[in-house]
């Protein structure tokens, strides 16, 4: 790695010739066999191609004597080429890969696309063929865009997590840069901290102009979170990797290559985008490859433009590093950042690294730091890494002492449900089991991810390595095994940190090289029409393919919010009462297939539910153990703890039970499965003690004027908790609930409950 | 006279004559076999309102294809504003027939163009570009008339042609005299692409995509930079991209999922465009569309080798005709000859999933058409008399098109008898093959009765046969024919042998005769082992259980079905389709007493036996009884 060949291919001149194209085709058919084990031709009952993935060997090992037996009668250096590689994607196409489940091409008829762009592209001019390519970035991403758009119909994206992270950019909106927060409006109080967890900050910031400008009500409405989502996905995405392919030095048709190959990664990409929602670990993933190439370039001494590579590097990484895992995919690039450095200084320089790139180095810990501090100490980040699965996970809205930790709803303790509902332990407490290093269960998910994964990726990865500047060579194959480590197996280790996601990221660096073989291939005067032919159908398919996705024509499916979330809301609002809406039983996807975290923004009522963001993978009942053990007279009393003036079932059981007690319920509203009852007698009380008045509800705490000596509020206490001339005290009202305590109160005044400063909480138990 | 006069004369009864034969071939072939009419209260207006056209639901009765048509925004106006007397559809006939005329002439001019053209040279040109464009319109016509929408398509495609290949050639006498600037053939493109992407609708991409193809092939001297090439295939394809971003989503029925409306293509899973609008189920039967579309590809086949073995005898370019007529002829063959699997990644089956909203439509007729017009174009544009030639075969390919008869009996059915409105509804709906594969299964009885029937189908409870009111007997296995009213579907009779070969049959005897609406041979978990072809037989009284031959004599056949489409039912909107071919119900066209029933199969399989779990019988008057637990 001297400093002299970083800005050079590793090989001078790309090696061609059979028998680097037969050495290639040996190792690309070894890989093959290796994903697909057994693999039969064309479709999943036709004649067995290979029974299994040894049987590769063999023809493998005989390409492998031919190019070494070419070889020694014209001596040629043997090396990788996209030519040989090729031969992958020819088994691919003729083998039943199209008919594996969960695959990327949706349907094996993609055949037929494949074979039209390699006929158009064959077909076309030389001259035309160039621009074809180059033009196929643009026109992909409107494509793209537009057909998430249109799926949409102005319809908000509400799978999964994405309410939840709807909710926490509207929150940001709203309170940044004084987090973390108290929230009164869900579950009685929760401590709004998890902001630095999920990687909401980084998108708020990337966002922020439109998020101010727009207002809260348009971000609620659909479209605009929307096109966020679709700006993050087929704009930042893209334009990452096509930077990232342009200061790797790759010609512009790998820069527009890579471009395209972000757009269409795979299947799992798009489903932890649009299905799981996790929008801050795309962000982290879609800066990858330019930080990763910004990283790498920071480290040479002479540096084109260098003060403003490092001020991109310090933004990009910075809005990357705030999904933290992230950080984790560097360790490579600093394991080589610390290796040049270390070998510069023994070589006797003075400056190992250049001014702008230690200036870049001190901002990056200048900003990150401070929040990366705050995060550890309030999301208590050591005690979730120890934690096994049977916790669950990532809990990151604490809910002081209501329902996290409940027993399920029993059928004893209702007179009316006529079903069991599941058992506490019924679910696993994280996607993924606990448990040891298995190399066959890591080669089982490796398998899955890849027929997910384009496999344009998979096969022109490897011999693109090669045409990498020597430095991102080594660095970029020693971050593939790292994450392949992490991703397939490390993952059974820590579960609760989901770490296959990074071989999604993996699939997203691999765009470098993938761009820069697909560019050496396409663009070259080389021979073999029909491989580029091949490689340019599978381009061409790639994107349709993604459109299919998008177009939720996959068994991936994820959605949109229909009407009934607008309706519960409003029934909420209009006919809630002017207490607390309770969730009766366990409710985490039953709305419109995601959660329900921005009704209380929707409805501007407070809400208690099971849990409103993505805290729970096992039945959890609302009403807590101690209360729902006293049956009737239990849960009326937490209903009144919780100034409960309505409650939603949308559970059988939970719906039956109310209807068979109209003295108590009224059926006020109902639609599909969700129903809202008025609580007859209730009165809205926020007072579980003493007297006072409720002044305001804010984003981030509370204004109340206490009449009495002492109160307590049906609110969640937390130790970082402060009110203004008053004396804050945990009250415990039952074992599950410790609320607000308020003593020596000014008479007549506001009082201002609300989250100390964050400062106050870094080392604090 | 003067080369201006003598064109303009030429081009005047040219015109004439093209409007008169146009009008001649009205009434005799265009009106009766007219499919695509708007039906009332099925209108959905576009964003710009009616001043762009109303789309209205179209239905091919060959293909049971579905899909939303526009007529054109200008033939309406013209109509509305000078024809507002004449029939619609005659009017559009007749100016498609001339649009095509003046399109056609335009491009035998400048193929047939010289540089020094005077006297009789001049009028022998002006006369073969006439006569040319004349017999290729009215040939054009008589192959597109029966077919309004690809007429509508076609009709502008020669006009848009002769515009790019203006633009692009150096400056001509005539067509483009030098004085005329880039801007304005640019102009005159948007203006040929406008009017074509507004009448080819779904098909405009496609068409507008094979102009700049076929301008591509046919430029012999293209004068322009790549960015004027450019500036033409933005000018040709920006209104074809806005055209097809105007199409309204096509408002289907809804069927159940897993359901049919046309036979099975046999191809696993549903083949779905990757984005754009998409049907609920399958709507395009290729089955009748590989049989009805082969004939005319056999002719232009055979006239495509005719031109190539001719081609060095007349000096036209065999490659010229390989490009303009060999490559829609190539997708035809991999499309109507290639067996199915092969045939889904055919191009003419992959434009339709990547193109929205062309998934609705098949574009075989208009590819043939493509053909058919690149074969005059090649061969005229080479050759002044071969030109003369080749127009009038496309009027024998189309007259050979014509007398083909089509697997469906589409004119005769909505003719000769009046239907319903109802009826009307249905035939021009996705379900009007369910409809009509059933008045042709119920042998010589009024097409009327499913939808008569429609409450007893819908409502429709088979109760099981109890082992002592029947016995059944089989030609195979016929020990175990009782397991067919044993009760249990867990069991079954099956003729065995891994196939079947027809002549198969299964023999029911009721102790007394019952009056039956339906029988339901229930598959239980055998589901792929249903009949490939089925007929039944039946005898009011009988004396012992009947055999084909036995029953021939005394009973009546009550349903025969060559090929099993499936059970049929309703859709909650009241469209017939079929439940899946491992649906064996079996609805009589009236209640009838019968004692004796054969089922015989007559089709063929390899690869599944005939079996049958449980005898299920419908009676009459006892359609609320509540069937088995296996139901």
């Amino acid at each position: 790695m001297s400093d002299s060949s970083t800005n050079s291919p590793s090989i001078t001149a790309p090696v061609t010739g059979w028998a680097t194209h037969l050495f290639s085709a040996a190792i690309s058919l070894v890989l093959f066999g290796l994903l697909t084990s057994t693999a039969r031709v064309w479709q999943s009952n036709g004649p067995l191609l290979i029974p299994s993935g040894s049987y590769t060997l063999l023809p493998a090992l005989v390409l492998l004597g031919l190019a070494l037996f070419i070889r020694r009668r014209s001596p040629q250096r043997l090396s990788l080429s996209p030519e040989g590689f090729s031969l992958g994607l020819l088994l691919l196409f003729v083998s039943d890969w199209f008919d594996r489940s969960y695959n990327f091409f949706p349907n094996p008829s993609v055949r037929g696309e494949i074979l039209l762009g390699a006929l158009i592209f064959a077909l076309l001019p030389a001259r035309f063929r160039y621009k074809t390519i180059i033009a196929a970035l643009p026109l992909s991403i409107l494509l793209l865009a537009g057909v998430f758009l249109s799926e949409s119909q102005g319809r908000l994206l509400f799978s999964d997590d994405h309410p939840s992270f709807l909710l926490r950019l509207a929150l940001l909106r709203e309170q940044f840069p004084k987090i973390p927060f108290y929230y009164p409006f869900w579950n009685a109080g929760l401590d709004a901290r998890d902001f630095f967890a999920t990687g909401s900050l980084g998108v708020f910031l990337l966002f922020s102009p439109v998020i101010y400008l727009a207002g809260l009500s348009n971000l609620l409405a659909g479209p605009l979170y929307n096109i966020l989502v679709a700006t993050l996905l087929f704009v930042v995405v893209p334009m990452s990797t096509f930077w990232a392919a342009r200061f790797e030095g790759l010609k512009p048709i790998g820069q527009v290559t890579s471009g395209i190959l972000s757009l269409c990664l795979g299947l799992v990409w798009y489903r932890w985008a649009l299905k799981y929602g996790t929008m801050g670990f795309v962000l982290a993933a879609a800066l990858t490859p330019l930080n990763f190439s910004l990283a790498l370039s920071l480290l040479d001494l002479e540096l084109r433009k260098p003060w403003r590579k490092a001020l991109l590097f310090v933004v990009t990484s910075s809005l990357m590093l705030f999904w933290s895992p992230s950080g984790l995919v560097f360790v490579p690039v600093i394991l080589t950042a610390l290796v040049v450095v270390a070998r510069r200084v023994l070589a006797g320089h003075r400056k190992p690294l250049a001014t702008p790139t230690l200036v870049a180095g001190a901002l990056l810990i200048a900003i990150n730091i401070p929040w990366m501090s705050l995060f550890w100490s309030v999301s208590n980040v050591g005690r979730f890494l120890e934690s096994s699965s049977a916790t669950p996970t990532t809990a990151s809205y604490s809910q002081a002492a209501a329902p996290a930790d409940t027993a399920p709803l029993s059928s004893a303790s209702l007179d009316a449900p006529s079903r069991e509902v599941p058992a506490a332990n019924a679910h696993r407490g994280t996607r993924h089991r606990e448990g040891k290093i298995d190399l066959q269960k890591s080669m089982s998910l490796i398998r899955e991810k890849a027929f997910s994964t384009n496999p344009l990726l998979i096969f022109l990865a490897i011999p693109g390595f090669l045409l990498l500047r020597k430095r991102s060579m080594y660095t970029l194959l020693t971050t593939s095994a790292w994450l392949i480590f992490l991703g397939a197996i490390l993952v059974p280790l820590k579960p609760q940190l989901e770490l296959d996601r990074m071989l999604v990221v993996l699939s997203m660096l691999l765009c470098l090289p993938a761009g820069a073989a697909a560019s050496e291939l396409l663009s070259s005067q080389r021979q073999g029409a029909w491989v580029k032919a091949l490689v340019a159908g599978f381009l061409f398919a790639s994107p349709l393919c993604t459109a299919a996705v998008l177009s939720n024509r996959t068994v991936d499916q994820y959605h949109f919010a229909g009407p009934l979330v607008r309706n519960l809301a409003n029934a909420i609002k209009d006919l809630g009462g002017a207490g607390r809406t309770v969730f009766a039983g366990c409710i985490v996807h039953e709305l419109e297939e995601g959660h329900i975290a921005p009704l209380t923004l929707m409805s501007g009522k407070e809400l208690v539910a099971s849990a409103p963001f993505h805290t729970l993978w096992r039945y959890t009942q609302v009403i807590p153990k101690s209360f729902m053990e006293r049956g009737d007279a239990g849960i009326e009393d937490f209903f009144i703890l919780m100034n409960a003036t309505s409650v939603v079932a949308h559970e059988r059981e939970w719906r039956d039970y109310f209807s068979a007690r109209p003295e108590q319920y009224r059926l006020a509203w109902r639609e599909d499965r969700f129903s809202l009852f008025e609580r007859v007698l209730a009165v809205d009380q926020p007072f579980a003690s003493g007297s006072g008045t409720l002044v305001e509800r804010r984003t981030a705490g509370l204004e109340v004027r206490v009449a009495s000596e002492s109160a307590v509020l049906k609110y969640n206490y937390f130790p970082f908790l402060e009110a203004q001339g008053c004396e804050i005290f945990p009250a415990q009202v039952a074992p599950e609930l410790q609320f607000i305590g308020l003593r020596n109160c000014p008479k007549d005044t506001d009082i201002l409950i609300e989250a100390g400063s964050p400062l106050k909480r870094l080392g604090a138990p | 006279m003067t080369r201006l006069w003598q064109t303009v004369l030429a081009l005047l009864c040219g015109s004439v004559t093209t409007l008169f034969g146009a009008l001649a071939i009205v009434p005799t072939i265009i009106l009766p076999n007219f499919r695509s009419d708007c039906l009332p209260g099925n209108e959905a207006t576009l964003l710009l309102g009616r001043t762009l056209g109303v789309w209205c639901p179209a239905s091919d009765p060959i293909t049971n294809a579905f899909y939303l048509w526009r007529t054109s925004p200008l033939t309406e106006l013209l109509h509305r504003t000078f024809f507002q007397d004449s029939a619609f559809t005659s009017f559009e006939f007749m100016f498609g027939t001339l649009v095509l005329f003046l399109g056609l002439w335009g491009l035998t001019r400048i193929s047939l163009r010289t540089t020094d053209q005077t006297g009789a040279t001049l009028f022998k040109t002006e006369a073969t570009s006439v006569l040319t464009a004349l017999f290729g319109a009215l040939s054009c016509a008589v192959l597109y008339g029966h077919d309004r929408t690809a007429f509508a398509a076609i009709s502008w495609f020669p006009l848009l042609l002769t515009a790019v290949l203006s633009a692009r050639a150096a400056p001509s006498p005539i067509l483009s005299p030098a004085s005329s600037p880039f801007g304005l053939k640019l102009a005159l493109i948007v203006l040929a692409s406008m009017f074509l992407s507004f009448s080819a609708n779904q098909l405009s991409l496609l068409l507008c995509a094979s102009v700049l193809l076929f301008a591509v092939c046919l430029s012999r001297n293209c004068s322009k930079s790549s960015y004027g090439s450019l500036l033409i295939a933005t000018a040709t394809l920006l209104p074809a991209l806005i055209s097809l971003c105007l199409i309204p989503e096509t408002p289907t029925p809804w069927y159940p999922q897993g359901s049919q409306v046309v036979p099975d293509d046999e191809i696993p899973g549903m083949l779905r465009p990757f984005f754009g609008p998409l049907p609920p189920v399958p709507f395009i039967d290729r089955w009748a569309l590989r049989a009805d579309y082969l004939s005319s590809f056999h002719v232009i086949l055979i006239a495509l080798f005719a031109a190539l073995a001719l081609s060095r005898r007349f000096s036209v370019s065999a490659a010229r005709v390989l490009l303009l007529c060999g490559t829609p002829v190539a997708l035809l063959f991999f499309d109507l000859r290639m067996p199915e699997p092969v045939s889904i990644i055919s191009p003419l089956l992959v434009l339709p999933r990547i193109i929205p909203n062309l998934f609705f439509v098949p574009l075989e007729h208009t590819v043939i058409g493509l053909a058919a017009l690149g074969l005059l174009i090649a061969t005229a544009s080479a050759h002044r008399t071969l030109g003369l030639v080749a127009a009038p075969l496309l009027g024998v390919i189309s007259l050979l098109v014509l007398s083909t008869p089509t697997t469906e009996p589409s004119s005769t059915l909505d003719q000769a008898h009046p239907v319903s409105e109802r009826h009307q509804l249905l035939l021009r709906s996705p379900s009007q093959f369910a409809l009509r594969a059933h008045h042709w299964n119920a042998l010589g009885l009024d097409r009327n009765w499913i939808l008569e029937r429609e409450d007893l189908i819908r409502n429709a409870h088979f109760t099981r046969v109890s082992k002592d009111s029947a016995e059944v007997t089989a030609s195979h296995h016929p020990e175990l024919s009782r397991l067919m009213i044993d009760g249990r579907s867990k069991t079954r009779w099956t003729a065995g042998g891994g196939s079947q070969k027809g002549g198969e049959w299964v023999s029911v005897r009721f102790s007394t005769p019952l009056k039956l609406d339906g029988v339901e041979l229930f598959l239980g978990d055998y589901v792929t082992d249903f009949p490939r072809g089925l007929r039944v037989r039946g005898a009011e009284t009988c004396d012992a259980l009947g055999t084909p031959d036995s029953i021939e004599a005394s009973g009546v056949v009550v349903v025969e079905s060559p090929a099993w489409y499936g059970g049929l039912d309703f859709t909650a909107q009241g469209y017939p389709y079929f439940r899946g071919r491992h649906s064996m119900r079996l609805f009589f066209p009236s209640s009838e007493d019968f004692q004796c029933l054969v089922f015989e199969q007559i089709g063929e399989s390899d690869g599944t036996d005939w079996s049958i779990a449980e005898l299920r019988i419908l009676e009459s008057g006892k359609a609320d009884i509540v069937s088995d637990a296996d139901a």
